[in-house]
């Protein structure tokens, strides 16, 4: 069999697809074939990486809205002739999800994009990732009902201009139900506030007890440095690693999941000769601890003041509050970004 | 179908509109990942995962149950992405609302590969390349992709969603399968000499 033919059979022989003399004859050409075997296994590389996407959340409030949707339907029989009126509802709703989604992520970047990078000059990503692999969207629900967008990023003026049209209203506007009035006076929390208290109370921290960050440094001699480094790259992705780039031509970093350490350090192993390995595992648990003190002590002001804004009304008890709320939001980044390098390990490999 | 999605199904076939939002709470996850992955932003997704909800619960009555209700809702979603996707195709998809002088105002949509802040925010470094991989594949390709990968469908049941022949299943995954595989490749080419996957 020619490597032409072998290669377009690649992909069925992966999933299993062909005749049982095909992947024989696949099998056999792959076993002696270094090209078609390199090729094989970047595609079930890429395969695997596909496979690994996390599920995506959607974005709070989706289900309320979609809910909402279904409520404002006409009857199944009437649904044909008013296809006009629900092509209006969808049409509204798929402007406003954007800007929704759009506010609160440049909400989020702002309190978050500082803290990205720590003090060994690792970067992590401020990924908050619950343990089945969901990736959470966070929207200000409540700013979107109650307040207008522009309010959600000026939270010193609210309670001032809530006069105006609610932009962000996805399922009422334009279905005929009507709006809210807006309440003036105290006892008026800011909407802002809502949102990023919403985001506090999602945040549970892990328990402080054996927190470690593991790290490796190895150092290989190989034949073949640029082969080498396609290697130790194959072996990072299809770890669920990601590379945390290349210092020069011989040496690179990889971030790779904590479960995945000791079979991603045993595979790097095979590459070469070691010349020295040295992994290192450093406590964070009492660092953890006096974040979660600190977090708590936050919530704790953030209580008072909340209670003492639905007694009497003061800009600058807003203020001290959307601070507050502001500092929580840094301390909880802290707090995923500490509980992050717990659950990733950083591999420094040298080859030369 | 577990016994729970049973009753739930034919709970909200009687109009039960709690038993359906709890359906809802048991599939948005995986609609709105089949969503977010073929459209490539939150926004879309959002919108096409809520349309697809709603066109499943209106076909409701009519479901039943030939095939698993998991199948059939992703099966829905899937269909719902690829008209959307179809009709971007037929029109013109350069810039924002814009008044030609004609008197007409026509709407037109941007669709960006690049990831916005959200995306930014909430994914990792291999995650919104792999996204944006996908992104700039075409759709059919991407959604075969999805198809066989995310959705783990089978090739027989990939023919009959997408009304063709098993051997054109099979040709269309290779093809997909190896485009993926070089737009990965060059994206990681720039990076690092280690990072590609093949020359």
């Amino acid at each position: 069999m020619r490597c032409q033919d072998v290669m377009e059979l690649l992909s069925p022989y992966l999933d299993g697809a062909l005749a049982t003399e095909e992947r024989e004859a696949v099998r056999l050409h792959v076993a002696r074939c270094p090209k078609c075997s390199a090729e094989l296994e970047e595609l079930r590389a890429c395969i695997g990486m596909l496979k690994e996407l996390p599920l995506v959340a959607p974005p709070t409030g989706f289900r309320v809205g979609l809910m909402e949707k279904i409520d404002q339907l006409p009857s199944q029989q009437a649904s044909s002739q008013d296809k006009n009126i629900f092509d209006h509802i969808t049409g509204i709703a798929k402007s406003s999800w954007y800007r929704v989604v759009a506010v609160a992520a440049v909400m989020a970047m702002a309190v978050g994009l500082t803290s990205l990078w720590e003090k060994e000059g690792m970067q992590f990503s401020p990924l908050e990732q619950n343990p089945k692999g969901v990736v959470a969207v966070h929207e200000p629900q409540k700013a979107t009902k109650e307040s207008p967008v522009v309010k959600a990023q000026q939270p010193s003026q609210m309670g001032q201009q809530q006069s105006s049209e609610p932009q962000g209203a996805v399922n009422n506007k334009g279905s005929g139900v009507k709006q809210p009035e807006p309440q003036q006076g105290h006892a008026t929390v800011p909407a802002i506030t809502e949102a990023l208290k919403k985001q506090v109370e999602g945040y549970v921290p892990k328990p402080s007890t054996e927190m470690a960050v593991v790290s490796a440094t190895l150092r290989l001699d190989v034949v073949d440095i640029e082969a080498a480094l396609k290697s130790v790259g194959s072996i990072a992705l299809s770890n669920g690693g990601t590379y945390l780039g290349s210092q020069d031509s011989g040496s690179i970093g990889i971030k790779v999941p904590r479960q995945s350490f000791e079979r991603v350090i045993g595979a790097l192993q095979k590459l070469g000769g070691v010349l020295s390995y040295l992994p290192t595992e450093k406590d964070v648990s009492a660092q953890h601890q006096t974040a979660k003190a600190e977090l708590e002590r936050l919530k704790t002001e953030q209580g008072v003041l909340q209670t003492k804004l639905t007694s009497e009304s003061s800009q600058e008890l807003e203020r001290q509050l959307a601070d507050l709320n502001q500092a929580l939001l840094k301390q909880i980044d802290t707090m995923k970004q500490l509980e992050d390098r717990t659950n990733h390990c950083l591999i420094n490999i040298t080859l030369q | 179908m577990p016994l729970e999605d049973q009753l739930l199904v034919e709970r909200s076939k009687k109009g039960d509109r709690e038993a359906f939002e709890h359906l809802v709470g048991i599939y948005e996850q995986k609609v709105y990942t089949i969503a977010y992955r073929l459209m490539g932003n939150h926004a879309d997704a959002a919108d096409l995962a809520q349309d697809a909800f709603i066109k499943i619960y209106q076909a409701l009555p009519n479901f039943r149950g030939d095939s698993s209700f998991s199948t059939w809702i992703y099966h829905i979603t899937v269909n719902v992405c690829r008209d959307e996707l179809r009709k971007r195709q037929r029109r013109p998809t350069v810039s924002l609302d814009d008044n030609n002088g004609d008197g007409n105002n026509y709407t037109y949509e941007i669709r960006s590969t690049a990831p916005g802040p959200e995306e930014m925010l909430d994914r990792s470094e291999t995650q919104v390349m792999i996204q944006q991989c996908l992104d700039s594949l075409n759709d059919d390709y991407r959604t075969i992709l999805i198809m066989r990968e995310i959705q783990e469908l089978a090739y027989e049941e990939i023919a009959e969603i997408l009304g063709c022949s098993l051997g054109t299943v099979k040709s269309r995954l290779s093809r997909a399968r190896q485009a993926l595989k070089e737009k990965i490749s060059k994206q990681m080419e720039p990076l690092s000499p280690c990072k590609r996957l093949a020359k």
